[in-house]
């Protein structure tokens, strides 16, 4: 382990100066290009998990930087399981340059020193002029910035359009339930409405639209406030309305074969309709009848993060403005759908053009973060076992949150 | 007599040696050095020495939930063993039989649940089992009506027998293969011999087959029971450990690594978890060494 670290550190080095003399060699013609303190030279490995045509769009971006800068190489690892991958590494000292995941893992992956702050390379005033606040506040932990945003996502009602017109649509979460029932009383073996009901990322817009909460930066547990309690009582409500056994894959192919009128679902299952032949328009959740606030799903923020072993991280910070910046993310999103992080490519009117775009945008406005506390981890399974009892009709609400409320707080302590 | 010298030998040696440390030996010593530490979440990189403060906390932890889960998953082994011997064996006996036609077709085709990557066949089941629009409650309401469906995964009882279900078809092709590499070994001479002086087919099943196959079905069985108890996989991802009835009490199919993988890889207690490791290690290891004890015992009275 150390002979390898010791030879690798000794190769980096004879890279620095092989390119320094090179630097040098090409520098009587290439005076003018000073602007910039930032080095342009060396290899920078990105890990991340972009697919399909995601992985087209994002690697014409770095493709188009290489050609910019020849010195620069970018290396795309696509890892299957990233957050294992970034995990071990980060446990044996290694790490790639640059992590492109959601903002969820940031507390977690900092605790783990799996990456670093980049403040030394990029303003806070920069950040605000870029990206959306939500964006912004996704990629900050503990007042330091780890990472630039890209997209962000966020679940919204996608409905078909041959099932329900878009006046029809509930307004609120009361007008939801009676036309859920409605419609499978008067549609046998479809349904008004499906969802995953037994995941907490699926409920937050019931639980933060009625004032409740899974936990906070500082680690309280709110599962057994009365918000927390309306926004399970709300998804109990639709036993009978949804098919007892349902799940993400039962909801998902319901909607697909035409046998659901809307669904809630987030932006990556859009091309599974489309191609499932599904004529769909969009709509924002329901207000929460309740506390008279409209329903508020988590916001995730795909961001790049600057991994903590990089060598090189004035050279990955510009990779990361470069890819985030509004040309190019107004030219990916064209192809991706995906909704920019960055504000000025979102207020382009060629982006605001696209149906997806508008449509999951107009949603992402009523969400709150997806929270990147490292608690959030202790939070995922005892609501997940409090949705599945109350589904099944195991538990009461109250008991079924009173038992989650104890287990999340043995588990915050202990990563406390 | 040739004279070797030690040089020779552990340069002969040293190739298994090396792999073996490697393989074997690092990690179970790293992994009770790490269950003496307090890496976790905030210490991961810059970890110390705790001494057993992690075996202390664990047998703090180690309540009625832990004994209910380990129970549960003794019996979980106990049920699926019988269950994959006799499956194993029956396939293999009809295999090995020299009426069937077009064996290197059915060897095959019956080794494909084994070679399939589990997460696939757990996936598949967990459809087949889905109380609306799975296989076997749509064959079920041709049966029984259209209201009607069989409690698969929503029940516990249930739960569990899908889960031994789903495993019992990824894990028999093992002994089918074992078996019957064993089977192919015993010289017909044998049972011609036996048939000769009369034997009866049972008879000679009993007499020869068996005895004859205990040398390769006892390690077979062993490794299995080890597999077996440390399910995750099939558990995990048909019914993530459900069906739950609290969020405070550990699910139906919560077996000892479902529930550690809950209660401390998820929350990054990596010196805990290591702990717990090391306790589950000395268990098997005491299970298996009586186990090999008591079936040697058995065969010294059977002679």
């Amino acid at each position: 382990m150390y002979a390898w670290k010791h030879w690798s550190s000794s190769a980096g080095l004879a890279a620095v100066v092989l390119v320094g003399m090179l630097a040098a060699a090409c520098g009587a013609s290439n005076q003018s290009n000073t602007s910039t303190t930032v080095n342009r030279s060396g290899t920078i490995t990105i890990w991340h998990g972009y697919e399909g045509t995601y992985l087209d769009a994002k690697k014409a971006i770095y493709d188009a930087y290489m050609k910019q800068y020849p010195n620069v190489t970018i290396n795309l690892v696509h890892k299957p399981n990233l957050t294992d991958a970034v995990t071990a590494a980060a446990g044996a000292g290694q790490g790639p340059d640059i992590v492109a995941w959601v903002d969820d893992q940031i507390g977690k992956w900092v605790k783990l020193e799996a990456i670093k702050p980049m403040d030394t390379w990029v303003s806070k005033d920069y950040m605000t002029s870029q990206y959306s606040q939500a964006a912004v506040d996704a990629a900050t932990f503990e007042g330091k910035t780890y990472g630039m945003p890209e997209a962000v996502e966020a679940i919204t009602i996608i409905y078909n359009k041959k099932l329900i017109t878009s006046d029809q649509i509930p307004k609120t979460t009361d007008d939801l339930v009676s036309y859920a029932k409605s419609y499978s009383q008067s549609h046998p073996g479809a349904y008004g409405v499906v969802w995953n009901p037994k995941d907490a990322y699926f409920q937050a817009p019931w639980i933060y639209g009625s004032g409740g909460f899974y936990v906070k930066a500082d680690g309280t547990v709110g599962l057994n406030t009365s918000g927390t309690k309306a926004g399970f009582n709300f998804v109990a409500s639709f036993k009978g309305a949804m098919p007892a056994g349902v799940d993400y894959g039962i909801a998902d192919t319901l909607f697909k074969e035409g046998k659901a009128a809307m669904i809630i679902n987030g932006p990556w299952s859009v091309a599974d309709y489309v191609k499932a032949g599904v004529d769909y328009g969009y709509a924002t959740l329901p207000v929460v009848t309740g506390a008279g606030k409209p329903a508020s799903p988590f916001v995730g923020v795909k961001t790049l993060m600057l991994g903590a072993y990089s060598t090189n991280p004035a050279l990955a910070v510009d990779i990361m403005k470069f890819f985030t910046n509004k040309d190019n993310q107004t030219n990916m999103v064209l192809t991706t759908r995906e909704i920019p992080a960055n504000k000025l490519a979102l207020a382009d009117p060629k982006v605001q053009a696209i149906p997806d775009i508008a449509g999951f945008g107009a949603q992402v406005k009523n969400g709150v973060p997806l929270p990147n506390t490292p608690f959030m981890s202790a939070l995922w399974d005892p609501v997940a076992k409090a949705l599945e009892a109350v589904w099944t009709g195991k538990q009461s609400v109250d008991a079924a949150l009173s038992d989650a409320q104890s287990a999340a707080e043995k588990n915050v302590a202990q990563l406390k | 007599m040739y004279r070797v010298r030690a040089l020779t030998t552990v340069t002969y040696l040293a190739p298994m040696i090396i792999g073996v440390g490697l393989i074997s030996l690092y990690p179970i010593l790293y992994n009770i050095f790490i269950s003496v530490t307090n890496q976790n979440l905030y210490h991961f990189r810059h970890y110390s020495f705790i001494g057993l403060t992690n075996y202390q906390s664990l047998l703090k932890t180690l309540d009625a939930d832990f004994f209910i889960v380990l129970a549960r998953t003794f019996a979980f082994v106990a049920i699926c063993i019988p269950l994959f011997l006799a499956l194993g064996m029956l396939n293999a006996l009809a295999l090995n039989h020299p009426a069937i036609r077009f064996k290197a077709f059915w060897r095959v085709a019956l080794i494909v649940p084994w070679a399939v990557p589990s997460y696939i066949t757990a996936l598949v089941w967990k459809f087949f089992f889905n109380g609306e629009f799975g296989t076997f409650n749509q064959l079920y309401r041709v049966v029984a009506g259209p209201q009607a469906g069989l409690p698969w995964l929503s029940d516990p009882n249930w739960a569990f027998g899908s889960i031994v279900l789903a495993n019992l078809w990824m894990s028999y092709p093992f002994f089918m293969v074992v078996i019957l590499g064993a089977l192919q070994s015993i010289p017909t001479e044998l049972y011609e011999a036996a048939a000769v002086d009369g034997a009866s087919a049972w008879r000679r099943f009993w007499a020869i087959t068996i005895p004859l196959l205990r040398p390769a079905l006892l390690p077979a069985t062993v490794l299995s029971a080890i597999l077996t108890f440390n399910t995750l996989n099939t558990a995990y991802l048909i019914t993530t450990g459900g069906p739950f009835v609290s969020a405070a009490k550990p699910g139906a199919t919560e077996f000892v690594m479902v529930y550690a993988f809950r209660e401390a890889f998820q929350l990054f207690n990596f010196g805990y978890i290591a702990a717990f490791a090391v306790v589950i290690f000395m268990m098997l290891f005491g299970v298996t060494l009586g186990s090999l004890r008591f079936s040697g015992l058995v065969r010294e009275e059977a002679r």
